[in-house]
This record gives structure tokens, sequence and C-alpha cells, in this order.
């Protein structure tokens, strides 16, 4: 049967000091009443950092995680305090149930855990957030120390992987670097970067990117509409249109076309061409070939 | 407690004072955010699951799926009142401080993540309006995939923003942004960031009092100079200290604002007058009315 080690309870005057870094040992301080102050040592001068109060304790990591406290303990007023070393809290946790122990350790890690990843990029994928942001600069050329630096500062990105990702865009022609240094970026078609970016949000939500799914006949008639001159026209018409550039054109094909905004409604039975949509989807097609290689490869 | 590849333990939201040990398999805590399922942890033999939900009675922060078939240990929340019943009061005060120190931590990073995402959604507000992007949901997938932001934190933004006057939301539409006065707020934090210095477009309270002294008294004394707004500067002088809080003007303080450009005093032969353009003005108030506001209201959001 193992034997508990009781923590040491004391009575001490405002002044005191209860614990020293570096000198005292590993220990777990709890305010039972008063008031304790953690302070520290800058450039000569003793630095408040914060107040205890009863019930606040100090010292959980340094004994559960062998971290080190690094604050002077002082009592602010006379206080009431327990101290738990190592040897009082191992011969608890010896004594405690082993998923009590797991629990407590586990709340101890995953606190860790978090306050660890505050300092790094919460991006679900760099080179999508690298796309999306330079679409959004919208602008034919940037200065890429500048944009590098912009990107950061929003992403908390690395300087050297938001360059690598520059320059993996450059290297499959979404962008292009130039100069002696390399030092200028140029967007010459930013729909393609919006289009990039919607590929990989299909990507990830599993579902399948329009453009790509094209049958040929949707991608004839696609053709066709990108070169015509029209005004708004009823459902009617455009069906006979279609149907007169491919007969096999059908109503699943015009509802399909609504759908992806091909056409747009302007009134109660008018549809006009939205040429926009087409570009991006012509565009798309375009490149289909180096952009699905970029969506597989990230 | 045996689970099949693909069975829930429990979902996001819902409550449940369990606490579970993985002792078979692996499962994945998992949240959906914008039709995507992101896999926040990986929970491996030995790993507990629900320690919040134990202790605090909180819901589920996630959804907790099997990737494999696994077994769990299932341990009630009366097991763990026996067990703490029976422990020093000492020990049971770690326990609590763990888990609350634990809450904080979540609270904390939620905050944080908040703060660090400002500055891409005023930078996708000010840039996006121009492109394509008017609706709430659209912005806020994009504010993810930019920064990793999650919905829920980047409608606080978007409600703090609104709140702040910034542009309206309704029927899940922005409506009435304030883009220059977003690009400016964008602009001064990306230079408090960078240069870590005040940016020159926050301005003391003596100059906002000039600047709105300006707008007063220009609007029943002032006169029109190159497409800009111009006034009198003894007219200035004598009418603008009532709008300036008693503060009394003269060109010594006007110093700053003509330094910055903001204001430009002009002193030919027989005109001594003071112009700028009115609607920058306006646009530079609202900015220091906001930008003081916005630390506060980040940090106070829970």
């Amino acid at each position: 049967m193992y034997k508990v080690i009781p923590p040491v309870q004391m009575c001490v005057k405002a002044g005191f000091i209860v614990f020293k870094p570096d000198e005292s040992p590993k220990q777990l301080i709890i305010v039972e009443e008063g008031k304790l102050i953690a302070y520290e040592w800058k450039n000569g001068e003793k630095s408040f950092v914060f107040e205890m109060n009863p019930g606040d304790l100090i010292g959980v990591a340094a004994l559960l995680e062998k971290e080190e406290i690094h604050y002077h303990i002082e009592a602010a007023i006379d206080s009431k305090i327990t101290i738990i070393d190592e040897e009082c809290m191992e011969s608890q946790l010896i004594k405690a149930p082993v998923w009590l122990v797991a629990l407590m350790k586990s709340l101890s890690l995953r606190t860790r855990e978090l306050k660890k990843s505050r300092k790094q990029t919460r991006s679900p994928n760099l080179l999508q957030s690298m796309t999306l942001f330079l679409y959004y600069k919208n602008a034919k050329e940037l200065p890429l120390f500048e944009t590098i630096q912009e990107y950061c500062f929003q992403t908390r990105s690395s300087i050297k992987s938001a360059y690598a990702n520059l320059k993996y865009l450059h290297s499959n022609n979404m962008i292009c670097l130039k100069g002696d240094n390399e030092e200028t970026i140029f967007i010459d078609e930013p729909m393609l970067l919006s289009i990039l970016t919607d590929c990989f949000s299909s990507k990830q939500s599993q579902s399948p990117y329009y453009p790509f799914h094209l049958s040929p006949l949707e991608k004839e008639c696609l053709l066709f509409l990108s070169k015509y001159n029209s005004s708004e026209l009823e459902s009617g018409a455009w069906l006979n249109i279609l149907q007169s550039q491919n007969p096999l054109f059908s109503a699943s094909e015009w509802i399909r076309f609504q759908e992806h905004r091909i056409f747009v409604k302007v009134s109660e039975d008018k549809f006009l061409i939205h040429q926009e949509k087409i570009r991006e989807v012509l565009l798309a097609l375009e490149n289909e070939k180096n952009i699905k290689k970029i969506i597989l490869c990230n | 407690m045996q689970l099949k590849a693909g069975d829930y333990l429990f979902m996001e939201g819902s409550f449940d004072d369990h606490l579970y040990i993985v002792k078979k398999g692996f499962l994945t805590a998992e949240r959906r955010e914008h039709g995507m399922t992101q896999v926040q942890w990986v929970f491996e033999p030995g790993s507990l699951i629900g320690e919040g939900s134990l202790l605090e009675n909180r819901p589920h922060t996630h959804a907790v799926k099997a990737s494999v078939d696994s077994e769990l240990i299932v341990l009630e929340q009366s097991e763990l009142k026996q067990s703490l019943a029976k422990s020093p009061n000492w020990f049971v005060s770690i326990v609590y401080f763990l888990s609350r120190r634990f809450r904080e931590a979540e609270k904390k990073h939620a905050q944080h993540n908040r703060i660090r995402a400002l500055p891409s959604l005023l930078f996708i507000l000010s840039q996006g309006f121009q492109n394509k992007n008017f609706d709430v949901k659209e912005m806020m997938k994009n504010l993810y995939f930019l920064t990793g932001l999650k919905s829920k934190e980047a409608l606080y933004l978007l409600q703090i923003l609104e709140s702040l006057g910034l542009f309206k939301i309704f029927d899940g539409q922005i409506h009435h942004p304030n883009y220059h006065v977003i690009q400016m707020l964008y602009g001064a934090l990306f230079f408090r960031a960078t240069r870590k210095q005040i940016p020159a477009t926050i301005l003391s309270i003596t100059d906002q009092l000039i600047l709105n002294a300006f707008v007063q008294t220009t609007k029943e004394n002032g006169f029109l100079f190159k497409e800009q707004t111009a006034i009198e500067s003894a007219t200035f002088f004598k009418m603008g200290s009532k709008y300036a809080h008693g503060l009394r003007l003269s060109n010594k303080s006007l110093d700053d604002l003509l330094n910055k450009k903001i204001l430009t005093h002009v002193t030919e032969l027989d005109s001594d007058f003071i112009y700028g353009d009115i609607d920058s003005i306006l646009d530079l108030l609202e900015l220091n009315r906001i930008y003081p506001l916005l630390d506060k209201k980040l940090i106070d959001t829970p």
C-alpha cells in the first residue's frame, strides 16, 4: 500500500520569497489565503508579471511537464500556501487511477499543443492560400519582395514557403517571375488563379469541377456561344439557336447551362449569355492538363 | 465499447459526460468547414477523448469518428467524482485547474486566430468587392482558404466590423461597405505590423479635433478651391475653436496635418486660406474612430 506524502502548508509574511527560479526545487504552489505576486528581473529592475489569489496555483507545468517556473514568487500580503513537491505529487499520482493520471497528462499536453500552434500558419493548403492571395491582389504586375511580405503578414507563413509556392506557380505557368533576380511577379491571366482556387475547393469538398465534366456537345455549344453576339432571348429561342448549331442539344443541356450560370435570367423568361463565365470555362479547359496536375500533386 | 470503421462516437455540439480511452484502433476528431471535413486530431491507442465534457459539462467541440474498427473503455462521470472524492483537496484543485487552463487555452487560441485573420478579412473585403464576392458564405470560405479561420470565428469578425459601421449584413450579403476606410484600416494594420510604428493615418486627438473643426466650419464658411474645400485661415481659427472643444487654433497647431498633406495652407499676396479634400478627411476621421475600438472589440468578443 502506497502512502501519500502530505504537502507542506505554510503561513508566510508579506515580502517572503516563496519561489526563486534556479534555486528552489520543482514545486507546485497553491494559494489558500492572501495574495502572491509573480515578477521577473529585467535589466536589474523588478518587473511585475501577475498576481495570484486564493485558489490560484502555479507550477503545474513544472511538476507534470518538467518545465521550469521562470518567475520569482513573493507574498504580497500575509498568506497561507500549500507547496507540493515532486515526491508528494508522485505519491498521489501512484495512488490515483491510471485513467485519471492520463486525463491530467492529456489536458496538459493538449494545452501545450494549442499554445504552440499559435505560432504556426493555419491555412489548410498554402499553395491554395497563395493562389487566392494573388488573385485578390488583382494586379498584372507585383513586386516580389513586398508581395511575399504582405502574404506572410496575413498568413504567418514563412518567407521560404511563400517563395517556394510562387516558384511552383511559376513553373506551372500560372504566374511568371521576371527580372534579373526574378523580382517581379507577372500575372497574365488573373482568372486562371481564380479557376485554380475553385478547383482546390472542388477537390476538398469532393464535388466535381464543372468545366472538366462537360460533354463534347456542351463544349461545342460553349465555343459557339463565346462568339455569339446576342441580346436577351426567351428560353425557347435559345434552344432553337443551340439546336441549329447541334440538333442533339436538348432541354437537359439547357438546364445544366442555366445551373452553371452560362446563361443568366434577366427577366421573367428572358436569358442573356454570361460571356465572362464562358470565358472562365474555356480558360479552364485550355489549361485543364496543367491545373489537374497541380491539384493532383497538392 | 466497440465501434465499426465510420461509426461516430459523438457529434459536434452534443453533450456527453463520459470519458473514453482508446484501447484499440484509431479515431479522428473532425469538423465540417465549408463543405469539407477537416481532421483536427487523431486518437491512437492510449489517447483520451472527451476530457472537457467530462470535467466541465461542455458540449463537444468536434465530432469523433472511428477511422478503423476500434475498441474504447468508457468511464462515467460518477467514477471521476468518486475518485476525486477520495483525493486530497489540493489534487482536486490541480485536476480542475488543468481543465480550466485547457478551456482558457482554447478560448485564447480562437481569439488569437481571429486577431490574426482580421487583416486578411479586410484585404478580401477591400479587394473582393471589385471582383465578385459580396456573399458572406463565399467571403468566409475564402477567408478560411487564405488563413484557416473557421467559419464561427469569421462570423464573429464580420459582426465586429459591422458593429463598427464598416458595412451592413443582411440576407447573407454584405451591403454598403465603406471601401476607403476598409482599405485604410488594412493599410494601417499592415504598416503597424511591418514597421512597428504608428501609421501616418492614425492621428493624435488634437489633429482629429482640428479636422473635425475644419469639417464643421467649412459647412457654413467654405468655398471650392481646386475641387477641394477651402476656408479663410482667419475664419477657421476664429470659428473652429468652438468645434475643437476649446482648442486654440493657429498656424502652429496645423503643422502635423500640413506635413502629412491632409490640409494645405495657401498664403499668397492677399489670400490666406486652408484647404483639403473633405471626403478623404471624413474617411480619415472615421478610421480614427474605429481604430482604437477595434483592438478592444477583438479582445472582448468571447
